[in-house]
């Protein structure tokens, strides 16, 4: 079979699910003004908090750092976020995961097309916009390095992000309903990853934990690669990192979709 | 005393949908749409006495389960009036929802995780069931539809048949003096299907309770009904007795023979010819050919084997009924064969 | 009318009590899910902490007054997720589920309160103790408490029933909803801290329009001390007046629900 008819039936569910986010045009519209609500929030929470302390600077951030942070964290974490364990969840509740599982395609990456369909369309509809707005406001840094090691981290979250959320997914053959999971998993990683505070704002005990861990390298690292916080050959030592906790992530949803297969097999899923 | 159940008139409801325009560009066929306006209900006028059974028929976006709904105080019309129970549906939702019941096939009363009991207790305390009437009106039901076995099991994990009785009984516990029923047997197998219409024909011959059914299934109508109103794109078309239905195409039998060796005998010369296959055929004919020397000439020569005589099936009657309608619209249907 | 307020009371005690045993029937979900809820207040407590430890906060806000905003927020959300599901009543417009509940002899705001999801209980006793803490540090008189009980149950009420009109409002205009659950989400961040920071305007929206400040902050102000006791009059008043502006406008968006087949 020739590589075109390999990845046809994907490029076919890509442009699918493109067509169903956009099929609901109000939905679609209102989300992106969603998606700038919670920086336009933060921004005026530190705003007030900067307003209030007698330093220009908290956890060596500015007012103005702080600001091009959480701008460039809104832009990273539409990459973050990943459906997959919602998308595997609604398949077996409603039943369709059969329907799903009948197609031709492999399952773990028609998943991961169809949650990749609606990044990439939010990702240019926000992201690149407030990405632009930013570097425009900030006179952000853009040289060749910044953008390759920006992106290269970019497609790691976007891996990481997919691993993770596919390897819990499995869980909804056996549990059905794993929503507190999901909800549980969204809400630890976001503060893991650096979205809700800069992780330089914790002590120092807590921070060099959380920068080993694999939400660093989808969240606090690419925002900082790009506000200048961490040098572009900083960013590229610790790469090596981000991508052995690709590996065993990657690892981890190969050995839990192999268990899953099994399971359905037996139980006539 | 008021002897009708339900009285309407003029009743129009209209909505608005869209279409998208479809294409091989992924955002712009998705972002153009057309708005429609489809008018669900363009008028509709009709009275059901108390006690009456009476089948709501129509092809599918006829507006029956608009007209359901709008009996029930789901939605609000916009414009007409209804009365049921003495009651206008959509601004006395609440108290008439405490005499009548409705069976939704397409909505479950029941809590899914959790035995059909539970759902019944819950019925019980939310129609102010007296406690003693509730156990015998459970064990009635659990009785004549055959649940005795199935109704302390989660309704997950019930047939659909089973959880369409459950869903029946749960609509029906507190015994409503009228019923709405919209499409209540599809996708139910056969017994349960049966156990629901003895049920329903035992309800109403005890407690004179009124029935509306929509529905598509063709035995729900012959077994139940004595009276078919017939919606079509939101006008009614017919209401009466559903044997004037058949009245309206003449006097028709319809003969199913068994030919030893049907040979070169012309078959269409008697008849309609509605089925044909090796040495059978199904013929519609008029009343009078009955009598015809000819055909009883046919019927009794060494070609036949056996015959059988008896009224058009209701399911084909109907069908002629929509050709007919269709064609009055201009439409050519193909014939059905 | 005493009579049918009883028989709601009961069925609402029964929905809870059946939808309860329902979400048990998947344990793992259920510890899961507690887990998860009982962490948003922790998670609170955490961020304040360490925002004082770094910063001096928010002008004209101590530790514990902003602490207790935060566990109010907190607190009166959670008891909004644990009755009422924004995605799941959108589901049911969208599917025509709710014509099961309007074929019930029951108010359809009280089937409205069953879709929640009950595990936000966690949340909602977390959030209390979040609150009793911050109140040991704070000085209150019993009139003040008094006070911020009514203005809090008010306000909430009037959040609840802004959230059905909009629902449904939307929903008969636009179609599409599934974004008003990130806007509640937006909101109730919003609601989590003063809204003096959001300026005059920002502080307008987010009282009357978007009535969070309705439902958290000035029932909060009322305990921090910073307001006169008539205020406390005017800010219940106010909250009143909102929950029966927006439930008349709940009834009639509801009256143009079109089922499944609009």
């Amino acid at each position: 079979m020739s590589f075109y008819r390999e990845i046809e039936p994907y490029i076919g569910a890509l442009l699918i699910q493109m067509k169903e986010t956009l099929s609901y045009r109000s939905d679609f519209v209102m989300q992106i003004f969603m998606r700038l609500g919670f920086p336009a929030i933060t921004i005026a929470a530190w705003a007030a908090i900067y307003g209030a302390t007698n330093s220009s600077t908290i956890g060596g951030l500015s007012l103005m750092s702080m600001i091009e942070y959480f701008l460039v964290t809104t832009v990273v974490f539409i990459v973050f976020f990943n459906d997959a364990l919602w998308d595997m969840q609604w398949l077996v509740q409603s039943g369709d995961i059969s329907a799903v599982l009948l197609k031709p395609t492999r399952f773990p990456l028609n998943i991961f097309v169809g949650g990749t369909a609606v990044t990439a369309i939010y990702f240019a509809t926000i992201g690149v916009p407030i990405l632009a707005f930013t570097i425009w406001l900030f006179h952000t840094q853009m040289t060749v390095s910044t953008i390759a090691v920006f992106s290269a981290y970019m497609m790691i979250s976007l891996l990481i992000g997919f691993f993770a959320s596919f390897t819990l997914g499995c869980l909804a053959i056996y549990f059905i309903d794993i929503g507190g999971l999901g909800m549980a998993y969204n809400w630890v990683t976001v503060w893991f990853a650096g979205g809700v505070v800069p992780l330089s704002l914790f002590p120092s005990s807590i921070s060099s934990v959380l920068m080993s861990l694999p939400w660093a390298y989808q969240g606090y690292i690419p925002v900082s690669v790009l506000t200048g916080k961490i040098s572009v050959a900083a960013a590229v030592a610790l790469m090596p990192i981000g991508i052995a906790w690709l590996l065993i992530l990657f690892a981890m949803a190969f050995v839990a979709w192999r268990f899953t297969k099994r399971y359905m097999d037996v139980a006539g899923v | 005393m008021n002897n009708y159940a339900i009285e309407v008139n003029d009743l129009k409801k209209s909505y608005k949908t869209y279409e998208s325009l479809s294409g091989e560009k992924v955002f712009l066929s998705s972002l153009r749409r057309k708005s429609k306006i489809k008018h669900a209900l363009k008028g509709v006028s009709f009275a059901v006495k108390k006690g009456e059974i009476v089948a709501l028929l129509g092809e599918n976006g006829s507006g029956k389960s608009t007209l359901i709904k709008l009996l029930t105080g789901i939605l609000h019309p916009d414009s007409g009036t209804a009365m049921v129970l003495g009651y206008v549906p959509w601004k006395e939702r609440v108290a008439l929802a405490q005499r009548m019941g409705v069976v939704l096939g397409a909505h479950t009363q029941l809590w899914w995780n959790l035995p059909a009991i539970d759902s019944f207790n819950y019925m019980r305390y939310m129609y102010g069931i007296d406690e003693r009437e509730f156990h015998q009106r459970l064990d009635y039901f659990m009785d004549v539809l055959n649940l005795k076995d199935v109704y302390k099991r989660a309704v997950r994990q019930l047939s659909l048949g089973e959880r369409m009785k459950c869903n029946f009984a749960a609509s029906l516990l507190h015994m409503p003096e009228l019923v709405f029923l919209d499409e209540p047997t599809i996708g139910v197998d056969l017994p349960s299907s049966f156990a629901l219409r003895d049920t329903l024909l035992s309800l109403r011959k005890k407690y004179g309770i009124t029935f509306i059914i929509a529905t598509h299934i063709i035995d729900d109508v012959k077994i139940l009904s004595e009276r078919v109103l017939i919606l079509d794109e939101g006008r009614k078309v017919f209401d009466g007795p559903k044997s004037r239905v058949g009245k309206m195409f003449g006097d028709l039998k319809q003969v199913e023979i068994y030919f030893n060796d049907m040979g070169s005998v012309d078959i269409s010369s008697y008849g309609t010819v509605v089925e044909k296959k090796t040495n059978y055929v199904r013929l519609e004919i008029p009343g009078g050919m009955i009598k015809n020397r000819r055909f009883a000439s046919l019927l009794s020569s060494g070609r036949v084997l056996d015959y059988n005589i008896s009224e058009p099936d209701f399911g084909y009657i109907l069908h002629k009924f929509y050709s007919k309608l269709e064609a009055s619209k201009g439409v050519n249907r193909r014939r059905f064969e | 009318m005493m009579e049918n307020i009883r028989k709601y009371i009961i069925i609402f005690a029964l929905q809870q009590l059946y939808d309860w045993k329902d979400r048990l029937q998947y344990r793992m979900q259920f510890a899961v899910f507690i887990a998860y809820s009982s962490l948003v207040p922790i998670t609170s407590y955490v961020f304040v902490t360490v925002l004082y430890s770094v910063s001096g906060g928010i002008p004209g806000w101590g530790y514990y007054q902003l602490m207790f905003l935060t566990s109010v927020n907190n607190t009166a959300i959670a008891v909004l997720y644990y009755l009422f599901s924004i995605r799941g009543t959108y589901d049911k417009l969208k599917r025509g589920g709710l014509d099961i509940y309007l074929i019930r002899p029951v108010p359809i705001v009280i089937s409205l309160l069953s879709p929640g999801n009950k595990y936000f209980i966690a949340s909602v006793l977390g959030g209390i103790v979040l609150m009793v803490y911050t109140i040991l540090h704070l000085s209150f008189t019993p009139i003040e408490l008094i006070a911020f009980v009514l203005a809090l149950a008010a306000g909430n009420i009037a959040y609840l029933f802004f959230l059905l009109f909009f629902v449904f409002a939307w929903y008969k205009w636009f179609t599409a909803g599934y974004w008003m659950a990130n806007m509640n989400d937006i909101i109730t961040d919003a609601g989590t801290w003063p809204l003096s920071i959001f300026g005059i305007f920002g502080a307008f929206v987010l009282t009357v329009m978007l009535p969070i400040g309705v439902a958290v902050y000035f029932p909060a102000l009322i305990f921090t001390g910073k307001v006169s006791a008539l205020t406390y009059i005017a800010i219940i008043f106010v909250a009143i007046s909102l929950a029966a502006i927006f439930y008349k406008l709940f009834k009639i968006a509801l009256s143009s629900y079109n089922s499944a087949a609009g």
